[in-house]
């Protein structure tokens, strides 16, 4: 009855309308709402099936080289070592460094590169522009780098390029493993982030895919997804990273604040429910009412496609699973931080804290929008547009690190209701003055700050 | 089990500083009235009874119940605070709803409670309103249904009349003591007139420490013979205001009616019955508090 009223307490408030607002808002903007016009179709033999990334080292190791030669000689790197991008100009010392590691990857001399690149400053060659000449090799200079027939490259301003310029190319042997080393090196010069970083040099080797291998995913997503799962993952994508690591913390904030503004903490505390009970079902209500909005609309934007799959075995309980097994744990997590400290300190600075780590796990899942799984992430992604729906088998994969984030979100959320709990309880004996002991905590930051100096 | 309280010793700290020293009381079923100024820690001893402050020695006991015990505790108490809302957006029956499931009542035994406890404080018709449409004098009211959801063995009423009108003062005080019929019901109030109306027995608290604690009657009697009234001009009420320790005053044309306490007859004074005003002022005044009397020597 306690979870009926309190529901009820929240669905007909004035915060909770502008929440749900906001979440059809924001899932709309996403395009969860025409699914219909990424639709699985069975690859016919002669076709282009996509592509997908191998650690294929004589791809990776030129198309590496090709980059970090084109950043060296501009010394301009793009990283991202937070997430937001960050352009990195090294300081001679470093160029050097970052000259020692070309040097052992090309064979050629350190002195020579740093001489080559010494003309090109992004004023010299026009931002840098790399290009191919008609021989596929690069060379730098003349506004370019370029590539020359064998695949080796050419650093040099028109000045220099009126010498013999310098090939620079992978050297015959490089040991792939050494190669690795070497970029994890020049990532590090960079202060990571950058494209050189070990779990990022995988994208330098993109290969077609094959028809057996496109009909094999294709298979997967009919079968193991059951076509309606993919659409499932995809929204899941979006309406965690964009709307449920972040909203729920805004409801938790300010219906908690709800009972001190309205005077009824008093009234509340000398009831005989106690603090468990009644944190652990506010909790479990402010759950139920975030999530409620979020069931509703994944349905909607996955029963907009089941047309298109008449006759295919479907999993119309997909929506459900994905939203339950996804979604929730991060609904928790950001329900459980507002209800916290909102408790804690009486204020809303719980939606600062959420916002703040949305706003990094946002940026910093950057470079894994993808496939972002890893254990700390609060929104996990599997976003690579319409091929997500056929990328089941990198979710299996990964299904195991995601089980294990969800989890760990789960858990800490639980963990964070019973300190919510402790920290009501102590509220209501005194013990704890909450909003009081916060306000006296920074005054006596403030007056030791004002203290003269002796 | 009895519906006594009993305080014994009873000291709180708020930091450093002590808000309630060695309190001693023992309160019977029916109306007790705690008065006191603003400020002289009646407000801190409702909360402690009503386990929402922690004291730091001393016992109390409730019906017999340890407050340590704060779960058994909350299940005996009714409690109306000083200061208290509800959810505005709630209507007079939600709110009641709400409060009584927090108060761990079931379905038909809930519906039947605040059906009879709206008809007792006079709100049946005004179930569906808003409480933040409530007047002042219907919010206390409501205030006073739900402290009583649970069928309170003590009902701890802090500062209810407040901000009321006269009508509505009446109607509550009058409320309380049907209530007060089978239940201890403490009432704290700095209005001498709510305690002079209600109750039988009372404690004078001041600045934490409790100045007199016994029955109305007691109280009176400790003033009888040290009350006098006395027709001064006007030009005469500074020095007297100086001298003496007035409790109230009526100008009429160039005289002034006074109305004052003094261990002896003066002349041109009357020896007059003192009323409970009188002897509150008296205990407040041989306390040592002087200022008092010049806030409250109001005209009459």
């Amino acid at each position: 009855m306690l979870l009926l009223q309190e529901t009820k307490k929240i669905v007909k408030s004035i915060p909770y309308l502008i929440y749900a607002a906001a979440v059809v808002v924001g899932l709309f903007s996403q395009g969860v709402f025409s699914f219909q016009n990424d639709f699985l179709q069975e690859p016919q033999p002669g076709g282009n099936y996509g592509f997908k990334n191998e650690e294929v080292p004589e791809l990776i190791m030129p198309a590496a080289l090709k980059d970090l030669l084109a950043e060296f000689s501009n010394n301009d790197y793009a990283t991202y070592p937070i997430g937001f991008i960050k352009h990195v100009k090294l300081s001679e010392s470093k160029r050097e460094k970052m000259a020692e590691i070309i040097s052992e990857i090309t064979g050629n001399d350190k002195e020579k590169i740093m001489q080559e690149a010494a003309g090109n400053t992004p004023d010299s060659i026009g931002g840098g522009a790399i290009q191919q000449n008609g021989g596929g090799g690069f060379t730098i200079g003349s506004d370019a780098i370029q590539q020359d027939r064998d695949g080796g490259f050419t650093i040099g301003s028109d000045a220099i390029q009126q010498g013999s310029p310098t090939v620079f190319t992978v050297k015959d042997g490089m040991d792939y493993d050494r190669f690795k080393e070497l970029m994890g090196q020049a990532d590090d010069i960079l202060g990571g982030g950058s494209n050189y970083a070990a779990d990022s040099l995988i994208k330098y080797g993109t290969v077609p895919l094959t028809y057996e291998e496109a009909k094999e995913r294709y298979g997967l997503a009919v079968n193991s997804d059951k076509v309606t799962g993919g659409y499932a993952r995809l929204f899941s994508d979006y309406a965690g990273v964009m709307v449920l690591s972040i909203l729920p913390v805004f409801l938790a904030a300010i219906l908690g604040m709800k009972d001190k503004h309205a005077k009824m903490e008093a009234l509340i505390y000398t009831k005989e429910t106690s603090a468990a009970k009644l944190t652990l079902i506010r909790y479990l209500a402010l759950v139920i009412a975030a999530m409620l909005p979020v069931i509703i609309l994944s349905y909607l934007s996955n029963m907009i496609v089941w047309s298109s799959y008449s006759g295919m075995n479907l999993d119309y309980l997909a929506p459900l699973k994905y939203d339950l097994g996804w979604l929730m744990p991060s609904v928790m997590i950001s329900t459980a931080i507002g209800m916290f400290l909102t408790e804690l300190t009486g204020t809303p600075i719980a939606i600062a804290v959420q916002g703040l780590w949305w706003m990094f796990d946002v940026n910093m899942g950057i470079k894994t929008v993808q496939a972002g799984y890893s254990l700390f992430r609060l929104a996990p992604r599997h976003n690579a547009g319409a091929e997500s729906l056929f990328r089941t088998q990198d979710y299996l994969d990964n299904f195991q690190n995601l089980m294990q984030n969800r989890l760990l979100m789960a858990g800490i959320s639980l963990l964070l209701a019973v300190f919510t709990i402790l920290v009501y309880e102590a509220k209501r004996k005194g013990k704890f003055g909450g909003n009081a002991f916060f306000r006296q905590a920074v005054s006596g930051i403030r007056n030791r700050k004002n203290q003269p100096q002796a | 089990m009895n519906n006594s309280i009993e305080i014994k010793g009873l000291n709180k700290f708020y930091g450093k500083k002590q808000a309630l020293y060695d309190v001693n009381l023992s309160i019977r079923q029916g109306m007790f009235g705690l008065l006191g100024r603003n400020g002289a820690g009646k407000t801190t001893l409702m909360k402690t009874l009503a386990t929402l402050l922690q004291k730091k020695d001393g016992e109390i006991t409730i019906c017999g119940v340890p407050i340590e015990n704060a779960k058994e505790i909350r299940r005996i108490i009714g409690y109306l605070p000083q200061e208290f809302s509800m959810y505005p957006s709630m209507n007079v029956g939600e709110a009641m709803e709400y409060l009584a499931v927090l108060s761990g009542m079931n379905g038909s035994e809930r519906k039947e409670r605040i059906n009879a406890l709206l008809k007792k404080v006079n709100l049946e018709e005004h179930r569906g309103k808003k409480v933040k449409a409530l007047s002042g004098g219907m919010k206390r009211r409501l205030g006073i249904a739900q402290a009583l959801l649970n069928s309170p063995k003590v009902l701890i009423v802090d500062e209810p009349t407040a901000g009321l009108d006269p009508e509505e003062r009446i109607r509550f005080r009058n409320l309380l003591s049907e209530i007060a019929e089978d239940k201890t019901v403490i009432l704290s109030t700095h209005i001498v007139g709510d305690i002079e109306a209600t109750c039988e027995d009372i404690a004078i608290i001041n600045e934490g420490r409790v100045i007199y604690n016994g029955t109305v009657d007691g109280l009176l009697q400790a003033a009888e013979g040290r009350v006098f009234t006395m027709t001064i001009s006007k030009r005469e009420l500074p020095l007297c205001k100086r001298q003496l320790s007035i409790t109230s005053m009526h100008t009429q044309g160039s005289k002034v009616h006074i109305r004052f306490i003094a261990d002896t007859l003066m002349q041109g004074a009357e020896a007059c019955e003192p009323n409970i005003e009188d002897a509150y002022m008296l205990y407040l005044h041989t306390s040592g508090v002087r200022e008092i009397l010049g806030e409250i020597g109001g005209e009459w």
